[in-house]
């Protein structure tokens, strides 16, 4: 070792040279390594913003009143997400949105031209990463809260029977059939659509009450009908209309009629004949009804659940 | 002089040479590609692939279960990957109830993917 820089002391220009190149050779080597070490902590701030990228897609449906598929992203991580496609099966269309960290929002697009049983739905971000969820609109499949109740809910029901009586709530167990006049009878239940996709009352749905072992069935009908501004109805002017299907939106309540059909007749009107014993006076008095529906759009297989309900004296003193 | 000469070339040289090996390590590293959706029918695997790095990513070969099979693209795309996605057909390989997929880049980067059609 001593030899080398006794040289050097006396050869100048080569211990200029040798300090030039030591330098350089630092040099290129810090330049290397700080490039590589800069360049592998961006691709390491890049892998670090793919994995803190977190979200949520839910309320995936389809809704056949526009044809759209709804669905939800909520950002749940801590960066800002953009998205960029979405794929349903195998079609991929475009899709821009940017959620920053918290924020959520309900999309629809017209994203099917054919709306199929079941498909297979993907959100894609520019980063790579995605959420892919299934599709299934049959109840079967529904989430277990859906399963336990059922896909509807019955808040209330209350008989009205009509012509010559005031449009007013009659309370199952006080009801009583009057001798003359009476031409219908009409039983209302409230019924409530509890899951996320949107269903179609059809006209198959009908009551009976199980104290009556036989006919009549009450079906689903668009109510009665009044003149409008009257309060009281008479023979002539009250009307039950044909129902056909309706419409229940996720979470909409709505009003169903069941009209009580005449035996051996495709009427409504029973005259005066109706029997007191068709609908339950007392407490106990139990009903069923069995509600058909279509999930709209999906298919033409028929859904059927069944309600059942108890008619009880809430006011033990009357 | 002439030493120092040789010392400053020679150190030209190598920060040339470093720099094209870091621009490669770069390359390399850089690369990054997402497979959005792979779909087998029969004997056509038709996958759907965005490049999502830093630098372009051009592929080299596709390789369906340890072989390396015919790669097409659709009309206006090549080899290097869009960054908007891209359709890629694969053909040639051996039908099976499972296929591990790798899309390898010319820098030797694997994209494994694994389906059961």
């Amino acid at each position: 070792m001593k030899a080398p820089f006794s040289k050097l002391r006396r050869n100048r220009k080569g211990g200029v040279s040798v300090v030039i190149a030591t330098i350089m050779a630092v040099f290129v080597l810090m330049m290397a390594v700080s490039q590589i070490y800069l360049y592998q902590n961006t691709l390491t701030s890049q892998t670090q913003s793919t994995l803190a990228e977190k979200f949520t897609l839910t309320n995936l449906f389809v809704n056949t009143t526009d044809s759209k598929t709804y669905f939800t992203l909520t950002n749940t991580g801590t960066v800002e997400i953009e998205f960029i496609a979405i794929w349903v099966n195998y079609s991929r269309t475009p899709f821009k949105e940017l959620l920053n960290p918290t924020e959520a929002n309900m999309t629809g697009l017209n994203l099917k031209t054919v709306i199929n049983d079941t498909f297979t739905f993907q959100v894609e971000t520019s980063r790579g990463n995605r959420i892919i969820q299934t599709y299934s609109p049959l109840p079967e499949n529904a989430p277990p809260d859906v399963q336990a109740t059922g896909v509807f809910k019955m808040s209330w029901f209350y008989c009205q029977y009509t012509s010559s009586k005031q449009r007013t709530k009659s309370d199952l167990l006080n009801l009583s059939i009057a001798t003359s006049g009476d031409k219908y009878v009409v039983v209302y239940l409230q019924l409530t659509n509890n899951w996320i996709y949107p269903t179609t009352i059809k006209a198959q749905s009908f009551l009976t009450f199980l104290i009556y072992s036989t006919d009549p069935e009450f079906y689903v009908v668009n109510g009665a009908t009044y003149p409008s501004g009257t309060t009281t109805c008479t023979d002539t002017n009250t009307k039950l209309t044909q129902f056909t299907e309706i419409v229940v939106q996720p979470q909409q309540t709505i009003t169903l009629a069941f009209g009580a059909q005449a035996p051996s007749s495709t009427t409504w009107n029973w005259g005066s004949s109706f029997p007191s014993s068709v609908i339950g006076t007392g407490e106990g008095a139990n009903m069923l009804v069995s509600v058909f529906y279509t999930l709209n759009g999906y298919s033409a297989k028929t859904f059927g659940e069944t309600l059942t309900a108890q008619a009880v004296r809430l006011n033990s003193g009357s | 002089m002439i030493l120092i000469g040789v010392t400053i070339v020679l150190g030209i040289a190598m920060m040339a040479f470093s720099q094209y090996t870091i621009n490669g390590q770069h390359k390399q590293m850089g690369e990054n590609l997402t497979i959005e959706k792979v779909q087998v029918t029969g004997t056509t695997i038709k996958a759907y692939v965005r490049s999502i790095g830093d630098s372009a990513f051009t592929l080299s070969y596709v390789n369906v279960n340890g072989k390396t099979c015919t790669v097409s693209f659709e009309s206006g795309y090549t080899a290097q990957i869009s960054a908007n996605g891209q359709n890629v057909t694969i053909t040639g390989f051996a039908v099976s109830s499972n296929y591990l997929i790798q899309f390898v880049s010319t820098s030797y980067r694997a994209f494994p993917i694994q389906v059961k059609p």
